[in-house]
C-alpha cells in the first residue's frame, strides 16, 4: 500500500515511494477564508490524490528484471520466444522433466539476461495448472554440484521447492551419491503416500548398506495423475560408475548392473498394468540408447549426458522416445500423452525458463531468503566447511590500503571501477534489482569473486583472505580490508612484494636488487596474461555473459609505478 | 456542502479508491499473475520471404561440425559455406548465437545465384564440457531455411582429468585387512605424461602408479595415463577416516591450488601439476547403526533424531543394527534397558537376524507411543536410553534420542 505523509514544515504533501511533492497546500487554506476546505478544493484534492496513488503504483519499481537486466540498453538481437505449447491440445497427462540442476537456483550466474531458476519453473507450473492439464514432475538427479555443508542446505531448499511445485520423483546422479547414503535416507519421508511429502529418491540398481529392503532408494514409483498411472524407475548407468564409485572400495552404495535390475522393476510395473513407462537414465546418451533398444517396453527415457543447451529434438528408438533437458535450470521438457493418439501418443517440448515467458514466484523467493538466512546463521559451519590452504606463493593477502601507499594512480584507476564495489553490490544488488535482492555477502558461492583472497573456480579460500566479520576474530583487517575484487585478486598476495620493497628502502643489506626485481615481475600482469588467465577466472559465461576484455580492459587499465 | 458537490465528492473518492486497490495489487503480495515481459527493446528482422517464387535456395554440406577435443580456454575456428543454387539473390543475415562463448562472423548482405559465402564460427568455451555444442545462426530468405543453426560440437577438456573426480570414498575398511583401490589419471590432449609420485600425509595410506596400457587407453579414449592404487593399511583407528592423496605430475603450465577435497588447475607457468585428493572410509567398531527413511544419525554423538511429529500421533522409527564381532550362531541379547523417559519405548529384535557379511542385522524400533504430552527433546538435553548387552564388546549401549513433539 502506498504511504502518504504529511510535511508539516512546508504544508505540502509528499508520496513516499516516489519523493515527489505533488500539491503544496497553504497552511491556511485562503479560499474559503475560514480555514476550511472548500468542496471546489476537496473535490480536487481527493481526485488528484487518486491520481497520485495510481502514478506512484506505474512508477514505483517492481519486481522482476527488465528485457535486458538493465536500465535502458540494447538487448542481444534475438526474435520474442514464441508461446509455450503453442497450439498444444489439453493431454491425459503432461509430465515435466527435468535433470542435472547442478545447485543452479536462479537463473544461470548471478545475470539476469540468464534463463532458468526455481521460481520460474514454479511459474511454469503455474501455467500449466492454469490450463487445467494434469501435471506430475519428475527430476533426473544432479541436484546439487559438491558435498560441502552449503551444498546440503542448497540439496535441502531444492527439496522443499519440489515439493511445493510437484515433484513426485528424483533419480540419483553422481552428485546425489557422494551426499553420502546417510544423508540421503535422513532426507526421505517415512510415509511417502502421504501429502506433501517430498519426492522419493528412486533407483533400480543401487542398493544402500548391502539392504535391499532398506527402502530407501525406492526402486520405483507409480503416480496417479488425471486417471492415468505412470511408472517412473531410474537406473545409473555403467558408463558413469567409474565416476563415482572407487575400484576396490566397499561403500554404503553398492552398484548393481542396471540391466538386471530394470529388467525386474519393469516386470513389477507391467503386472501393476501402468499406463506410461518412464525411465531416468543416468548415463552416458549411448548407454541410454541401448537401454532402449533392450527394454522397448519403456515409453519415455529422460537421459543425462546431453550438452548443456539441448536442441531440443526427442529421438525415437522404436516406441520409446528419448530426450535431454540440459544442465543448470535452464530448460525443461514437457512431454504430453495423449493415449488415444495412437501415431504419435507422446509430444515433448523442450522450454527455455526464460524472463519474457516466466515471471517470479513470491514462495520459491522466499525461500531463497530463508537458505541465504540459513547461511548466514550457520556462517560458522559453512565457512569452516569451505576449503581452505596458503597461497602457494607463500605470500599473504594485504589489502589495497597498503598497496595504495606506493600506487596511488593505480589506485585512483581503481577505485573508480565497480571491482571497488564489488563486495557493496553483493548488498544491494544491481540498480534493477535492488527492492527483490537477497544479500549474499555470506554466500561462499558469490563471496569467491566479489572479496580479496579467494580462488573462484575452486571455490575456496586463501588462509589469508577476506574472512566474514563473524569469524575474522583476531585478525578483523582480513573482514575490514579485504572486500571487493582488489590488486591482489589479480596480482596475486603482496606481503612479500611489500616486505622487499620496504626493506630496498631501508637497508639494503638485508636484500638484493635481483630479489626486488624478481618479484616486481611476479606480481606484474600483461594484458595478454590478464586477457588469457585472470579476468576469465570471474567473468566467465554464466556471470559475465557480456564480458567483453577489450571494451573492459579500458576500464581498469592502469599503469603500476606512479 | 451542495448536493451536487457532494456527488462530485462521492465519485471523486471512488475514483481514488479504485486507484488505490489497482496500486495495492500492483506492489503487494498476491499472487496476481502479471502480463509476461514484453521484449521492448529493438529486434533485427528475417530477412522478408517474397510471397511467392522463384525462390533462392541456400545449400550447405555441413551444418554440424564435430572438432573432436579441445582443451578449455583455447579458442577454435571453423568455416561453413552456403551456397545459393537459386535463381534470385539469397539474403543472409547475422541471427546471433546460442551463447556468447560462439561467435559467427557474417556480413549481412545478399548472394547472387550460384555463389557462395563463408560464414566463420570461433568458439572459446569457458569449461570443460563432456558434451560442447553450441551454434551460430544464419537468418535467409529461402523459405525452406528462414533459420540455419551452424554448430560445433566435441568436448572441452581439462589437461588431465582424474576419476572419480572428487573424494576418494574407500568405504568400510575391516579390521586388520588392508583395502586398496584404484583411480585413475588421464589426458585426451598430452600425447605422454608421467606420474612422479603418489604420496599421503597420513602413514597408514601408500600409493603407487602403473602407466596405462594400450586397452586401458583405448577404453577411455585417452593419449596417455596412469592407474593410481591406493591402499590403506590396517592400523587406522576405529572411525572415519578423513586424509589427503597427492598425485605429482611433470605436465607444464598448470599448478593446482592443493586444497583438499577438490581439484583443479590453476595457470602458473613454472610448476608441474599436482592433484590433491580427500581420501575418506570408515573403520567400523563393532556396532554399527543405520539409519531409515525421515530419520537421523549422528555417529559422533550417538545421536538418533526423530524429527518433529504431532503428539496425538506418536514415533515409531526403526533402525537397522549391525553388530560384528559374535561367533557363529552367536546373537547378542538384550539384559536390562534404562531410558529417563518413561514412555518411550527401546526393543532390539534379536529374533529376526539378518547375516550380512561377518556381521549381523538387527532391527532397532524406537516407538512414543500417540497421545503423549508435547514436548521438545533437543541436542542440549536429549534422552538417554542404555542397553545392557552380553556382547563381551559392547557390555553398554548408549544412545541419544532427540525430536520435537507438537
Amino acid at each position: 500500500m502506498v504511504m502518504v505523509q504529511r510535511s508539516i514544515h512546508t504544508g505540502g504533501i509528499a508520496c513516499r515511494c516516489c519523493s515527489r511533492r505533488w500539491i503544496r497546500r497553504p497552511r491556511h487554506d485562503q479560499s474559503s477564508g475560514d480555514g476550511t476546505i472548500g468542496p471546489m478544493t476537496g473535490t480536487v484534492f481527493v481526485l488528484m490524490f487518486g491520481v497520485c496513488l495510481f502514478l506512484c503504483g506505474c512508477g514505483c519499481d517492481r519486481d522482476g528484471p527488465s528485457a535486458d537486466g538493465k536500465t535502458g540498453g540494447k538487448v542481444a538481437a534475438q526474435p520474442p520466444p514464441k508461446p509455450m505449447l503453442d497450439g498444444w491440445k489439453k493431454p491425459a497427462v503432461a509430465i515435466v522433466l527435468s535433470g542435472e540442476l547442478h545447485g543452479y537456483l536462479e537463473p544461470c550466474g548471478c545475470s539476469a539476461t540468464q534463463s532458468g531458476g526455481l521460481s520460474r519453473r514454479a511459474d511454469l507450473f503455474r501455467q500449466l495448472a492454469a490450463r487445467d492439464w494434469p501435471v506430475t514432475a519428475v527430476d533426473l538427479g544432479g541436484l546439487v554440484k559438491r558435498t560441502r555443508v552449503q551444498s546440503r542446505y542448497k540439496f535441502e531448499t531444492i527439496g522443499q521447492d519440489y515439493t511445493e511445485i510437484g515433484y513426485r520423483a528424483i533419480g540419483l546422479g553422481p552428485e546425489e551419491l557422494r551426499l553420502g547414503a546417510d544423508y540421503l535416507i535422513s532426507r526421505q519421508p517415512p510415509e511417502p503416500d502421504a501429502a506433501g511429502s517430498p519426492p522419493l529418491l528412486i533407483s533400480a540398481n543401487l542398493i544402500f548398506y548391502g539392504t535391499p529392503d532398506l527402502g530407501v532408494p525406492a526402486r520405483f514409483r507409480v503416480i496417479d495423475v488425471g486417471g492415468k498411472s505412470i511408472g517412473v524407475t531410474a537406473v545409473f548407468g555403467k558408463s558413469l560408475k567409474d565416476n563415482v564409485f572407487l575400484r576396490g572400495a566397499q561403500g554404503d552404495i553398492t552398484f548393481v548392473d542396471p540391466v538386471k535390475s530394470l529388467a525386474t522393476v519393469i516386470d513389477e510395473l507391467k503386472k501393476r498394468k501402468v499406463d506410461l513407462l518412464v525411465l531416468l537414465a543416468q548415463a552416458e546418451l549411448k548407454e541410454s540408447r541401448e537401454l532402449a533398444r533392450r527394454f522397448p517396453e519403456l515409453n519415455l527415457i529422460l537421459s543425462a549426458g546431453g550438452p548443456e543447451d539441448p536442441d531440443g529434438k526427442p529421438e525415437q528408438i522404436g516406441r520409446t522416445m528419448l530426450v535431454t533437458t540440459g544442465h543448470k535450470g535452464k530448460y525443461v521438457g514437457i512431454v504430453s500423452f495423449y493415449p488415444d493418439d495412437a501415431k504419435t501418443p507422446l509430444r515433448f517440448e523442450l522450454v527455455d525458463l526464460d524472463k519474457f515467458r516466466f515471471q517470479n514466484t513470491p514462495g520459491i523467493d522466499n525461500r531463497m531468503r530463508e537458505y541465504q538466512k540459513r547461511l548466514a546463521d550457520f556462517a560458522s559451519q559453512v565457512m569452516k566447511d569451505v576449503p581452505s590452504g596458503p597461497h602457494p606463493s607463500g605470500s599473504r593477502f594485504t589489502g589495497v590500503e597498503t598497496c595504495r601507499r606506493c600506487h596511488t594512480k593505480a589506485y585512483a584507476v581503481w577505485k573508480t571501477t565497480k571491482h571497488a564495489q564489488a563486495y557493496e553490490s553483493l548488498k544491494t544488488g544491481r540498480k534493477d534489482q535492488k527492492t527483490r535482492w537477497i544479500s549474499r555477502i555470506r554466500d561462499p558461492e558469490c563471496l569467491a569473486c566479489h572479496v580479496v583472497g579467494w580462488n573462484p573456480e575452486l571455490l575456496s579460500r586463501y588462509d589469508s583472505g577476506f574472512m566474514i566479520q563473524e569469524l575474522s576474530g583476531d585478525h578483523p583487517q582480513r573482514y575490514s580490508l579485504l572486500q571487493g575484487q582488489q590488486c591482489e585478486n589479480c596480482h596475486g598476495p603482496g606481503s612479500r612484494h611489500v616486505e622487499l620493497e620496504t626493506l630496498w628502502n631501508q637497508d639494503r643489506s638485508k636484500t638484493t636488487l635481483e630479489a626486488v626485481v624478481a618479484l616486481r615481475k611476479q606480481v606484474h600482469r600483461s594484458k595478454e596474461t590478464a586477457e588469457r588467465m585472470v579476468c576469465a577466472r570471474c567473468h566467465d559465461l554464466e556471470n559475465s555473459p557480456h564480458f567483453d576484455f577489450q571494451k573492459y580492459w579500458k576500464d581498469v587499465e592502469h599503469k603500476g609505478r606512479d | 456542502m451542495k448536493t451536487g458537490t457532494m456527488v462530485a465528492a462521492v465519485l471523486a473518492g471512488l475514483v481514488a479508491l479504485v486507484c488505490t486497490v489497482l496500486v495495492a495489487r500492483q506492489n503487494g503480495s498476491l499472487s496476481v499473475q502479471k502480463p509476461a515481459m514484453k521484449q521492448t527493446k529493438e529486434v533485427k528482422d528475417h530477412p522478408k520471404i517474397a510471397p511467392h517464387g522463384p525462390y533462392p535456395k541456400a545449400v550447405f554440406d555441413e551444418s554440424v561440425f564435430d572438432f573432436g577435443a579441445m582443451q578449455f580456454g583455447t579458442r577454435k575456428s571453423h568455416t561453413f559455406v552456403i551456397r545459393n543454387n537459386g535463381k534470385v539473390p539469397l539474403e543472409i543475415r547475422d541471427g546471433g548465437s546460442t551463447c556468447s562463448c560462439t561467435v559467427g562472423k557474417l556480413t549481412d548482405g545478399a548472394v547472387p545465384p550460384g555463389e557462395s559465402v563463408k560464414i566463420e564460427v570461433s568458439w572459446k568455451p569457458y569449461a570443460p564440457d563432456d558434451h560442447f555444442r553450441q551454434a551460430a545462426i544464419v537468418w535467409t530468405n529461402d523459405p525452406e531455411h528462414k533459420e540455419i543453426n551452424f554448430a560445433v560440437t566435441g568436448t572441452v577438456e581439462k589437461i588431465a582429468s582424474i576419476i572419480p573426480d572428487r573424494a576418494w570414498d574407500v568405504g568400510l575398511i575391516a579390521d586388520g585387512k588392508p583395502v586398496t583401490v584404484t583411480g585413475r589419471i588421464y589426458s585426451r590432449l598430452l600425447d605422454e605424461f608421467n606420474v612422479l609420485e603418489v604420496s599421503s600425509g597420513n602413514p597408514h595410506i601408500k600409493g603407487e602408479a602403473i602407466k596405462f596400457n594400450a586397452k586401458e587407453l583405448t577404453g577411455l579414449n585417452a593419449k596417455s595415463g596412469w592407474t593410481i592404487k591406493a591402499t590403506v593399511l590396517p592400523g587406522i583407528p576405529v572411525g572415519r577416516l578423513n586424509a589427503t592423496l597427492t598425485i605429482k605430475t611433470d605436465i607444464k603450465n598448470q599448478a593446482t591450488e592443493t586444497v583438499a577435497g577438490e581439484i583443479a588447475p590453476t595457470a602458473d607457468a613454472s610448476r608441474n601439476a599436482s592433484y590433491t585428493l580427500a581420501v575418506t572410509g570408515y573403520r567400523p567398531g563393532p556396532m554399527r547403526i543405520v539409519p531409515t527413511a525421515g530419520i537421523t544419525w549422528n555417529a559422533v554423538r550417538s545421536t538418533i533424531g526423530l524429527g518433529s511429529f504431532r503428539h496425538e500421533e506418536g514415533r515409531t522409527a526403526k533402525l537397522f543394527v549391525y553388530i560384528g564381532g559374535l561367533q557363529g550362531k552367536q546373537r547378542i541379547k538384550v539384559l536390562g534397558t534404562e531410558c529417563d523417559l518413561q514412555f518411550l519405548d527401546v526393543q532390539l529384535d534379536t529374533k529376526n537376524v539378518v547375516s550380512v557379511g561377518n556381521q549381523q542385522r538387527y532391527l532397532l524400533t524406537i516407538r512414543i507411543p500417540p497421545g503423549k504430552l508435547r514436548m521438545s527433546r533437543t541436542g542440549s538435553d536429549p534422552v538417554k536410553v542404555v542397553l545392557k548387552t552380553n556382547h563381551p564388546e559392547l557390555p553398554v549401549i548408549t544412545l541419544n534420542i532427540i525430536f520435537v513433539s507438537l
